[in-house]
């Protein structure tokens, strides 16, 4: 087992609006990336309030999985709330979130999601995506109605369409694997995702070097292609490398 | 900001008149000029984002080339301590969507909104601005029913892909085009689409498409019919419905042309000659079945041979098919789904398959053979094969309780679209327009051409109108290079605009230089060079001298200013003489030019040398007290000299 993280401003906004958490070993754990938006220091501190809800719960991280699953509901519910107060009292207009989870004990594998952060697994080598964006592009395209070239060059492509701390209510998308056979998993913010192709994380990822090497790897990557936006990105490896 | 605050020592602000995501707005007093003005200042939590900063004086300069009674005026953009704000017409009134209220307006008032609003975004297109967020919240109505559009420019900003994940920017999809939803080319049909969408809504008191998410609207506009106007209010006239369901056409070649075709379109709507109009779509349908090129029916054609009113309603056999085929699948399913469930308890789990991308035949047998309930949507789909599921949810290896629902988006394969005609559009317009219909090679080919302006398309490889599968095929424009050697013309006397325009089209290339003179008035074209009845090619230099207006040099003039002797001598003395002092202050700086005593009435030479723009100033003194002072413009001096 081995956990990497690592978090930059990239190379043209003025700060760092992304969180990230990752906490466990072996037998339990805990990732969590955040992007915020927001002027001022909105952004910031919406993702800093999703990443102090899963701290502060993580001593009482439930391990089975229908209770796993109403733990992370329950943890963004709870987050989502505190943004929305946040907001109102700041009397700000645009705030809110995006957050990806991943939650292992023994074998089960809890993955949530609100928003364009992504979680990516690397499978017999192979880089699978595990969570499909609650962007607006993509829900077109999951309609037919747009091709993966259009999805890139759209101008909307950065709407998203669900948020935590932007309404009442929030949802979250939960999915629960029971056993799965990953070598890497992958939590990360669309500043990798946007810059990075699949191919080339996944190529990054099936490198014979430790587990921080590789994200280092993937964020000068990002960074090389431009650096958009703040680059964040937490990973588990699962399986012992092979040495040669 | 708060009521009293003063921006830029000028602006007094008055009250908080509308908040929107990235900006708000007041009234305020501009303390100089003496009237009341609207500010829009870019909300203080944006004002160290630079990204925001950008996009608000973008909105700024493209608002300012605008000139037009439609359109709300920009008189200055500023920032002061890093309040960022742009100073407008103040508009007594309120928008239109708090003006409707969500009720259906009378026809004739409808007509005489949307009239001024395609004023404005006429004006706005001449200019080559299109505006891609036309919406009621975007016009301002006074009480005098003028009609005011504004927010010119956020759309353009709103484009750069940089922009972060903002969920605001999909506020207004309840007017947005097709084209638009798509991420495409939105030029002036877009907004010909928009003017529909707010003439529908401003005449039935509901918005074209309604859905509980800006997807569900966004697909609606891609996809959906919207419901016909005359069905929702009877006192729309059959003609009006027409107007508004072309502009609200799917594929924008469909649309009126012009902002002016489809103005016309509406107002000659309510004329005698229309009011026996049939159903355009009908006409339409009938005519694309032939094949014949796209160009809707003319107004001419309607007018002397009117259609009868046929079918008021539109029968929509296909949907009632594809639901009662839904209610036994869904049974069938069901029932399935049931007992295998029951059949595999007590284990209450399963893992969703991939079965994207997979025949959906299969996909359903293999997810019911699972225990799931499958629901299956069919869309058409230019990137997956007809018959293939495009989609699955939930995803791939998810884990849920046996059961469950699968819904699957299946592809009815791509659809057959019109060929658009691009025929003296330019090149890169063309492209764009085919591109969007769906065609992924576009080839282009040169020759010179008498008629059709250099860089404008000749012809297509495939006519217009005519039905095919476009992402299979391949498609030729050939674009003009103009004629090839051409008499230059004589620009004199042109404006330079004018002499820039004549030089584009012509394909010249263009050098402007900058000259005073006495005789051409400012702006016009003094010579050129080479001379008119030059033989020229395109691309050839050609250098326009542009008049600057006549050039302001120093002047240097003589004032005649008379002293009056006022002397008065005592019994037998000589009369006193009085010391007259001359002070000047003009471009040589501030000196005395005469000093004389005087024992009668004289009047002194003053000479003053003025820079232009300035003054200067000519003070008398008589025994030391001021006799006489006056102010002397350069205009002043000019015409003395």
């Amino acid at each position: 087992m081995e956990l990497a993280y690592l978090t930059t401003t990239g190379k043209v906004r003025s700060k760092n609006e992304d969180t990230v958490l990752l906490v466990g070993d072996a037998t339990q754990g805990l990732a969590v990336v955040a992007d915020g938006m927001g002027g001022h220091a909105a952004g910031e501190t919406a993702s800093a309030i999703v990443k102090q809800t899963f701290a502060e719960a993580y001593a009482d991280m439930p391990s089975r999985p229908m209770e796993l699953s109403s733990w992370i509901e329950r943890l963004v519910k709870e987050a989502n709330t505190q943004i929305l107060r946040f907001s109102q009292v700041e009397n700000l207009s645009i705030v809110g979130t995006t957050m990806a989870c991943v939650c292992w004990s023994d074998d089960l594998l809890v993955i949530g999601h609100v928003g364009d952060s992504r979680v990516y697994a690397l499978e017999a080598g192979h880089l699978k995506q595990l969570t499909d964006d609650h962007s607006y592009v993509n829900m077109l395209k999951q309609l037919g109605e747009l091709s993966e070239a259009e999805l890139e060059n759209h101008p909307r492509r950065n709407v998203i369409t669900r948020s935590v701390g932007s309404n009442e209510s929030v949802d979250v998308d939960i999915q629960v694997r029971d056993a799965p056979d990953y070598d890497i998993v992958l939590v990360c913010s669309d500043g990798l995702s946007d810059e990075v192709p699949h191919e080339v994380i996944e190529r990054l990822l099936q490198e014979d070097a430790p587990l921080d090497t590789i994200v280092e790897r993937l964020v000068s990557e990002a960074n090389d292609r431009g650096g958009a936006d703040n680059i964040t990105l937490a990973a588990i490896r699962f399986k012992e490398r092979e040495r040669i | 900001m708060r009521y009293g605050d003063r921006l830029n020592d000028r602006y007094r602000i008055e009250r908080l008149v509308g908040n929107g995501g990235m900006a708000n707005v007041y009234q305020a007093y501009d303390e100089i000029l003496n009237r009341t003005v609207a500010i829009k200042i870019l909300r203080t939590e944006f004002s160290h984002d630079e990204q925001f900063i950008r996009r608000f004086e973008r909105e700024a300069h493209a608002a300012t080339s605008l000139n037009h009674p439609n359109i709300v005026a920009v008189y200055d953009v500023g920032e002061e301590e890093a309040i960022y704000y742009i100073v407008m017409e103040y508009i007594d009134g309120m928008t239109l969507k708090t003006y409707c209220e969500g009720r259906a307006l009378p026809v004739t008032k409808a007509i005489d909104i949307i009239s001024q609003i395609c004023d404005a975004i006429d004006h706005a297109h001449a200019h080559r601005i299109i505006h891609r967020d036309i919406k009621p919240q975007n016009m301002l109505i006074r009480e005098d029913g003028t009609v005011k559009v504004t927010d010119f420019g956020i759309a353009v900003a709103m484009s750069n892909a940089t922009l972060t994940h903002t969920m605001s920017v999909l506020g207004s999809v309840h007017y947005f085009s097709p084209e638009q939803a798509k991420g495409k080319f939105a030029d002036e049909k877009s907004d010909i689409y928009s003017l529909g969408a707010v003439l529908y809504e401003l005449v039935t008191g509901q918005v074209p498409f309604e859905g509980d998410s800006p997807v569900a609207v966004a697909l609606k506009h891609l996809q959906d019919t919207a419901r016909r106007p005359t069905a929702l209010n009877p006192a729309v006239p059959q003609a009006l419905e027409n107007c508004i369901m072309q502009a609200l056409s799917k594929a924008p070649h469909d649309r009126q042309q012009t902002v002016a075709a489809f103005k016309e379109d509406m107002v000659t709507a309510m004329s005698a000659e229309r009011a026996n109009e049939g159903i355009r779509g009908d006409d339409l349908m009938e005519k694309t079945m032939v094949l014949s090129p796209v160009s809707l029916p003319s107004e001419e054609l309607e007018q002397t041979a009117p259609v009868p009113n046929v079918a008021t309603v539109l029968p929509k056999p296909e949907k009632k098919k594809k639901r009662a085929w839904w209610i036994i699948l869904l049974l069938v399913v069901l029932i399935g789904g049931a007992a295998t469930t029951f059949a595999m308890w007590p284990d209450p789990t399963v893992v969703v398959p991939d079965v994207t991308g997979k025949d959906a035949d299969e996909a359903e047998t293999k997810l019911e053979k699972m225990g799931f309930i499958v629901e299956s949507t069919e869309r058409s789909s230019d990137t997956v094969e007809e018959g293939a599921v495009i989609s699955q949810s939930p995803r791939e290896q998810a884990t849920v309780k046996k059961g469950s629902t699968v819904d699957l988006i299946v592809s009815t394969g791509s659809d057959p679209v019109e060929v658009p005609d691009v025929s003296d559009e330019t090149e890169k317009k063309a492209i764009a327009i085919l591109k969007d219909s769906g065609f992924e090679k576009v080839d282009v080919e040169r020759e010179e051409s008498e008629d059709i302006k250099r860089g404008n398309v000749i012809r297509q490889s495939i006519s217009a109108g005519t039905e095919v599968i476009a992402k299979e095929q391949m498609i030729t424009i050939t674009v003009s290079n103009g004629s090839p050697a051409f008499v230059l013309k004589d620009l004199t006397d042109l404006s330079s605009t004018e002499a820039k325009a004549y030089l584009d089209e012509m394909g010249l290339d263009g050098t402007f230089e900058q000259e005073f003179s006495s005789d051409v008035a400012l702006d016009q074209v003094i010579r050129q060079y080479p001379q008119a009845g030059a033989q020229v090619e395109p691309n050839d230099s050609v250098t326009v001298f542009i008049s600057r207006g006549e050039e302001e040099k120093t002047v240097t003039a003589t004032f005649p200013e008379k002293v009056v002797y006022d002397g008065v001598s005592e019994e037998d003395e000589p009369a006193p003489r009085q010391l007259v002092r001359i002070e000047t202050e003009d471009a040589k700086g501030k000196r005395t030019v005469i000093e004389e005593s005087i024992d009668q009435d004289e009047t002194f030479d003053v000479p003053l040398t003025i820079d232009p723009g300035e003054e200067g100033k000519i003070t008398i003194y008589k025994d030391d007290e001021v006799y006489r002072a006056k102010t002397i413009t350069y205009n002043q001096a000019k015409s003395q000299e």
